[in-house]
């Protein structure tokens, strides 16, 4: 579908854009909470902040002072610190080597300004990559592509999201949302189950770019490195995660046409005490499965035996 | 009120008690020169300062008491033919009119007056003839039936490049666009730039926007009625046109000479070649790409004898869109129509129609068999009609009739193969019926005339199926939660729904160049076309009506004032409309319509208004023509779920709507045409601040309003020149063949009208002291597109 796009783009050359910058309508800040945490040995961290202008550039306003814990279900505490402004901290010690394990529950508390703001969430299954590979590249020629294997586990009902950090940098711009219900289904009204990840998941850590001549870029180039994170979420973070994909990632140009109308990703965080006091963001916990890879000459040669090719 | 209603039918229609005797003069009339029949000529009585007009079939009937009458036959730029006869005895009258040669024309000082516009009992029906359409200047020089309807007053669009078109106020899927009475579920060439509909083949088309006739239901907004022409019956011809984008060619010919004839008409579009050498620079297309479409029209009829004709016609058409050998996406639409006219007497004439439909679409992707994905989609119908008209007096003509609609829906037949694996997620097939009896009549007491008629509409969505019932409870505007999933056995209803529907006009004549008219009518739309997208796409789906998404209904009230000034020269209206919806459909954020079994989830369903006023001035006839047209109009929703549930504005709602299209003829050899269009932006909604998670900026809108802003306004020019071919040879004889050139520049003033406005991220992504955000204006056609087409016949 994205090869689609891109072809219309291309073919309409008609089309035009222009950045401007309309009188937008205005909001007092309303509070965020970024409270993404997994299962790995290594520290958590839930980010405070508020809402900004939609055309101010400059950092979010951290939002300072909270008290932040995490309780699961068999009464364990965590207990996270403000280490930077805006920035809490959890640390795994030697009681607690992380937040625990798939099927516990969890519950989020904050304390923030005489408010008591809560979330839910659970730790699901999540699947194990095999491989990582990197494969021969069609356009333009001499680039490469990747993929990830992973069959991901029988049964209905698993949903997924797909983190990549490419040369150690996680990959945070349009597009990079991949997520799945199973095993490459888009909602639970399609059943994609117990195979290996779809080919338009698999091959979705690829992304495509153009330099400034609309010329097609080789995704990966020699020494590149590529890790891949497959995350489980519940169902309500995959539809937060869907959702932002589809308020994000607009196609420009002639897919424009095809573009739904602007409106607000959910949230699944609540104030206990204050029906008025809004806030935004949203509290999940993965399992995490991670694996990586580098283009080195071992793996082009792997490539030349193998013929790799989508 | 109902049995009222039919009571009142009764009443009106008078007995045929006559003490004087009374005879019926019937026939046909057509094409001189090819044989066409002419549909809505006027066959006018002299004596009783009245008369009828031809059907679709270019028949007509009248009764009248015996005696000696002179009667006109006149159709807009033909001559006219006046015939005095003798009625003492039921007679067949067939006429045929000549068109008004060029040559002609400066002979007839003043052409017969046409007073439809103002006695005809239609309100908000639009009618356009193919010559008509011809002169309009268009995108890419291509006359295109959609795109000149959208210069009507209450026709709008989404925009440039949206496929379909909206109507005072309604969604693309609710007009029946109809081709020779097949229904076309998606009238769009290259997404939304050109229509399937080959110019070259249709005859005229008629635009219901309200006041509609009991004959046609099923969708809430219009009928787009298209005629296919028949053939010529008279002679072979042959013509075409090689354009920018596309090449056509038709060819017509008699099968047995004043009988039977056939029309073969063909279009090929060449974008592939066309746009090769820019796909190449953007090395991603391979040699095997391919980007075209083409479509077939075909039409053939034969005159048994003088009581019989049947009439056989179909189209076919796709568009073909692939990026290398295996992947791509198709599209198109095939209808067939059979048709049977039976004349049973002088005055009961019959139709019976058969039909059968189908869109479908295909999408492949995959580089190998191991790894693949193959999806394909359809909606078929066949229907069956049986009308008849009774014309039971001057005053009165009769129709009833049936339709009876079987519906079959693939909504997603779709493989997946993953390493080899094969996963089939195929949605189960649905299947509906639909049936439906009118009765109308259309009724003249001197200066007052009446249609009024009743249809009465059944619907079962019935099985083998699944019935899926959902949650009640959930937050309005979220996704909804199944409770239970039954699955429902072969031809056992899943649901049924049914509705009767009254049909009124009136039309007051006090004076023969002015009229008021008024109709209410009641409509009734079984099945939907789901689209969450600003544009309809190629993708979008049919669906019936389940216990979890209701029929479509709408009350439709038109009230219009109708002058005609300078003998008709120029013909105004003033109409005012007002459309109460129910059950109208919109979907909830990140809602999943396509492969999706529990998609009825995630549907949203609610009330609609919309109301407006239209005027319309228009010049027929003259060196210089054209029309004028403005229309005010609102068009909203109100759904539990979005925009805190109060009233908000369609994506096609648009305040102000002004449109001026008008020919200029220099000489007998140049013509100029020009477009001006001026529309008040879409509506579009803006957010109030953003924020960070994931490393994701992402919109938001604190008071979740829908559609609070509007994009700029939109105005556009166009202009063109028809250049036709010398008529005469040096030698002063006529020529066996014409031609004509036509040079048209679309957007003259090389306006960027927007199309959209949205926000993203731009190219940037979220860093630690960077929070990007912008704001882009698209506009779909950002310059001004010259074209030059060659049209040729012989």
């Amino acid at each position: 579908m994205k090869k689609f796009t891109y072809i219309l783009i291309s073919l309409f050359f008609l089309s035009c854009e222009d950045t401007i910058t309309p009188e937008l309508p205005k909001n007092d800040p309303i509070l965020v909470v970024d409270a993404w945490v997994n299962d790995l040995n290594s520290p958590q961290k839930i980010l405070l902040s508020t809402t900004q202008d939609y055309l101010d550039t400059l950092s979010s306003p951290p939002a300072s002072g909270a008290v932040i814990q995490i309780t699961d279900d068999i009464g364990n505490v965590f207990i996270f610190n403000e280490a930077e402004p805006g920035e809490y901290i959890w640390e795994p010690d030697s009681i607690f080597q992380n937040l625990g394990s798939v099927g516990n529950s969890f519950s989020l508390t904050i304390l923030y300004s005489g408010k008591e703001i809560i979330a839910q969430s659970k730790m699901n299954r999540t699947s194990i990559i095999d491989s990582v590979n990197f494969v021969r590249g069609q356009f333009p020629e001499g680039s490469y592509y990747a993929e990830f294997w992973s069959r991901e586990e029988e049964g209905l009902g698993d949903a997924y999201w797909i983190k990549t950090y490419k040369n150690g940098i996680y990959q945070n711009r349009l597009g990079d949302i991949i997520t799945c219900i199973d095993a490459g289904a888009s909602s639970e009204g399609a059943e994609v189950d117990g195979i290996p990840f779809i080919p338009p998941i698999r091959r979705g850590i690829t992304r495509f770019e153009t330099d400034d001549n609309g010329d097609f870029l080789s995704p990966f180039k020699k020494e590149d490195s590529l890790y891949v994170e497959i995350h489980s979420v519940t169902f309500e973070a995959f539809d937060f995660l869907n959702k932002t994909a589809i308020q994000i990632n607009r196609p420009g140009g002639f897919g424009e046409l095809f573009a739904v109308s602007l409106s607000n990703v959910p949230t699944n965080i609540f104030v206990a005490n204050d029906n008025n006091f809004k806030v935004l963001g949203f509290f999940n916990v993965s399992a995490v499965h991670g694996l990586g890879n580098t283009l080195d000459d071992e793996e082009l040669e792997k490539i030349e035996l193998y013929n790799r090719e989508w | 009120m109902r049995s009222l209603l039919i009571l009142s039918l009764f009443f009106l229609i008078p007995l045929q008690t006559l003490s004087q005797e009374s005879f019926t003069l019937n026939g046909y009339v057509n094409d001189a020169e090819t044989g066409e029949a002419l549909i809505g000529a006027t066959v006018y009585v002299n004596e009783l300062n009245s008369g009828t007009i031809t059907n679709s079939y270019g028949f007509y009937s009248l009764t009248l008491s015996q005696g000696d009458y002179k009667i006109d036959f006149r159709y807009l730029g033909y001559e006219s033919s006046e015939e005095i006869i003798s009625l003492n005895s039921n007679q067949k009258l067939d006429i045929e009119l000549s068109g008004l040669d060029v040559q002609l024309e400066d002979v007839i000082v003043s052409d017969i007056a046409e007073d439809y516009n103002v006695s005809s009992i239609e309100m908000s029906t639009n009618k356009l003839d193919i010559s008509r359409i011809a002169e309009i200047p268009t995108f890419l020089g291509e006359n295109d039936i959609i795109k000149a309807i959208q210069l009507l007053p209450g026709v709008s669009s989404v925009g440039e490049g949206a496929s379909g078109f909206n109507v005072r106020g309604g969604s693309v899927g609710q007009n029946l666009v109809l081709l020779d009475e097949a229904p076309v579920y998606n009238s769009s060439h290259l997404l939304g730039f050109l229509s399937v509909f080959n110019p070259d083949a249709v005859k005229d088309l008629k635009l219901y926007k309200g006041g509609i006739p009991s004959r046609y239901g099923g969708r809430l907004s219009s009928i787009l009625d298209i005629r296919m022409k028949d053939g010529n019956s008279k002679k072979t011809s042959i013509s075409g046109g090689i354009g920018s984008i596309f090449s056509r060619f038709t060819l017509e010919s008699p099968i047995v000479k004043d009988k039977s004839s056939f029309i073969l008409a063909l279009r090929r579009s060449y974008a592939d070649i066309l746009f090769r050498p820019f796909i190449k620079n953007s090395s991603f297309l391979d040699d095997d790409a391919a980007l075209n479409f083409y479509d077939v029209t075909a039409k053939a009829n034969y005159e048994i004898n003088e009581k019989n004709t049947l009439y056989l016609s179909s189209y076919l058409g796709r568009d073909i869109f692939m990026f290398d050998e295996r992947q791509g996406f198709n599209w198109g639409n095939r209808t067939g129509t059979l048709r049977w006219n039976h004349l049973f007497n002088d005055r009961l004439f019959s139709n019976f129609t058969l039909i059968y439909s189908n869109y479908d679409y295909q999408l492949a992707f995959g580089s190998d068999d191991r790894n693949k994905f193959e999806w394909d989609s359809r909606i078929e119908t066949i229907n069956f009609k049986p009308e008849f008209s009774y014309f039971i007096n001057t005053g009165n003509e009769l129709s009833i009739g049936a339709e009876m609609i079987r519906y079959s829906f693939e909504p997603a037949n779709a493989v997946g193969v993953s390493e080899g694996e094969i996963t089939d997620i195929t949605l189960p097939e649905k299947f509906a019926f639909e049936g439906s009896v009118y009765i109308g009549n259309e009724q003249k007491i001197s200066n007052l005339s009446f249609s009024y008629g009743l249809r009465a509409s059944y619907y079962s969505y019935y099985g083998p199926g699944y019935r899926y019932n959902f949650s009640d409870e959930g937050t309005a505007g979220l996704r909804k939660e199944l409770i239970s999933e039954i699955k429902i056995d072969d031809n056992a209803s899943i649901k049924k729904y049914s509705s009767i529907e009254p049909r009124i006009s009136l039309n007051f004549q006090p004076s023969a160049s002015f009229s008021v008219k008024a109709s209410y009518n009641k409509m009734t739309q079984y099945i939907h076309l789901l689209s969450n997208t600003a544009a309809s796409s190629s993708l979008d789906v049919w669906t019936p009506s389940t216990n979890n998404i209701k029929p479509q209904l709408g009350d439709i009230y038109v009230f219009g004032l109708f002058k005609n000034f300078k003998n008709n020269l120029f013909e105004s209206s003033i109409e005012i409309y007002y459309k109460d919806l129910k059950n109208q459909i919109d979907y909830i954020d990140g809602a999943d319509l396509l492969i999706n079994k529990y998609f009825e989830g995630d549907i949203l369903s609610g009330l609609g208004r919309s109301y407006g006023l239209e005027f319309l001035i228009k010049k027929n006839r003259g060196n210089f023509n054209g029309w004028i047209s403005y229309t005010y109009g609102r068009s909203e929703l109100k759904i539990n779920g979005i925009n805190n549930f109060n009233w908000y504005p369609t994506r096609y709602d648009q305040t102000h709507n002004f449109k001026v299209t008008s020919t200029y003829e220099i000489s007998k050899r140049v013509q100029l045409s020009g477009n001006f269009v001026y529309l008040t932006g879409t509506p579009v909604t803006f957010p109030s601040s953003k924020y960070v998670i994931q490393g994701f900026a992402i919109p938001h809108n604190a008071e979740s309003t829908r559609h609070q802003f509007r994009i700029p306004n939109y105005h556009r020019l166009d202009i063109s020149a028809t250049i036709n071919g010398k008529k005469l040879k040096r030698n002063g004889k006529e020529r066996k063949n014409d031609s004509s050139v036509i040079i048209s520049i679309y957007n003259l003033y090389n306006r960027r009208n927007p199309f959209s406005i949205y926000f993203s991220q731009g190219k940037s992504n979220v860093t630690e002291n960077f929070v990007p955000g912008e704001v882009t204006r698209l506009s779909i056609i950002g310059s001004f597109v010259p074209s030059i087409t060659y049209n040729f016949k012989f």
